[in-house]
């Protein structure tokens, strides 16, 4: 058993990489970063490859995969926001599509950014940052402070409390959901190493992966809308 | 696992970013463009089809005012050509009628002198007869003196009567 833990403990550390010095600090890349960026580079380069030479008539099968990617993507997350939001449906669908891959990128022998809870830190304090500044942007500054003082001013502590709060529980989420379902593949994998983990594999690793990517980009849609209307 | 690292979800951060602004270069907004120009085109042909609509409907409403007037015209010149053939036949009949009534009484006016003549003819004829008969008788009895008097006398009163 010692074994075990020992084995899992290592699956479950996110490596550095590699690390260097700016200015007299130490820079350390970690095993997330890495993989964010061949995650980017795939993401950029599918892109790439898939909207080049657009056609307005005759277009290419490949152009219709484009567009028929970034119309349904695009039309989820805008079901989800609303039309009023329109303007933030391109940013919650690139982390629809980062938090997609990185959950599922583990498939492909690669650990998952989103196991590293410096990275879903990340991705919800861009959230809470979003929501905040779209409801300065939508409302004013005056609006904006007036929000946490409705419906009635006694629950401002609440409201303020609900900065804190969403994201934490954006982050902590995806990062516990990621992370369970690692720690419980792996046990699988020791406990009957043949095509058992290949059926979990689907629950754990693609469906859950993808729904918690819409989760966390539903959470933050709504959240924006909430902080718009 | 645990541990949280600050240069970590720096580099996170700038990475969305990066991804973010990069997607949004030649993911969406190519995508977009050219779907909003299929819009405008699919609403620019609509309109088009539509202004067609219009005008095919005006040509369409022309036609039918020109066919009915045509038709109008049609029926006005079929009164016209009816009204001056009833006029026409009107005039034959009466000249007809007058040539008729001219032939009549030229007719009439001929059979009269006919008459005149024959009934003249006939008098001339009696009165030669009636000499005739005269004569023989008178001369069985007396001269010619006696003959040609009585010859005039008879004439007076024919004459007379």
């Amino acid at each position: 058993m010692g074994g075990i833990s020992k084995e899992l403990m290592e699956e479950l550390n996110c490596e550095t990489v590699f690390s260097f010095t700016v200015a007299g600090i130490k820079v350390n890349v970690s095993e997330a970063v890495v993989v964010t960026w061949i995650i980017m580079a795939v993401l950029i380069l599918v892109s790439a490859i898939l909207t080049a030479n657009l056609k307005v008539h005759n277009i290419s099968k490949r152009q219709a995969v484009a567009e028929l990617i970034v119309t349904k993507l695009t039309g989820m997350v805008e079901n989800m926001i609303g039309p009023k939001g329109k303007k933030y449906v391109p940013y919650l669908t690139t982390v629809l599509l980062y938090i997609g891959l990185s959950n599922t990128i583990g498939l492909f022998g690669f650990k998952a950014p989103t196991k590293d809870l410096s990275v879903t830190i990340a991705l919800a304090f861009m959230s809470i940052m979003l929501v905040e500044a779209a409801g300065i942007y939508e409302r004013g500054i005056k609006g904006w402070l007036h929000k946490f003082i409705e419906p009635i001013p006694v629950v401002a502590p609440i409201n303020l409390l609900e900065i804190v709060t969403r994201p934490l529980s954006l982050c902590m989420r995806l990062f516990g959901n990621v992370l369970g379902a690692f720690v419980i593949m792996e046990l699988i994998k020791i406990v009957v190493p043949v095509i058992l983990p290949a059926v979990f594999s689907c629950y754990f690793d693609i469906f859950d992966g993808l729904l918690q990517a819409y989760v966390f980009v539903f959470l933050t849609s709504l959240y924006i809308s909430e902080a718009i209307e | 696992m645990l541990s949280i690292e600050a240069s970590t979800i720096i580099f996170i951060i700038i990475n969305l970013l990066v991804l973010f602004i990069a997607l949004r270069l030649v993911l969406f907004k190519p995508v977009q463009r050219i779907i909003e120009q299929r819009q405008k085109e699919a609403e620019s042909q609509f309109r088009e089809a539509e202004e067609k609509l219009v005008e095919a409907n005006d040509l369409k409403a022309q036609y039918e005012k020109s066919l009915k007037d045509a038709e109008d015209e049609q029926k006005k010149a079929l009164a016209e050509a009816r009204r001056s053939a009833d006029e026409e036949y009107q005039k034959i009949i009466d000249n007809a009628k007058k040539e008729a009534t001219k032939v009549k009484q030229e007719a009439t006016a001929k059979a009269e002198e006919e008459k005149e003549k024959i009934l003249k003819g006939a008098e001339q004829e009696i009165a030669d007869m009636v000499v005739d008969a005269a004569r023989k008788i008178m001369a069985d009895r007396k001269g010619s003196e006696v003959d040609g008097a009585l010859y005039n006398k008879f004439l007076e009163k024919a004459g007379d009567e």
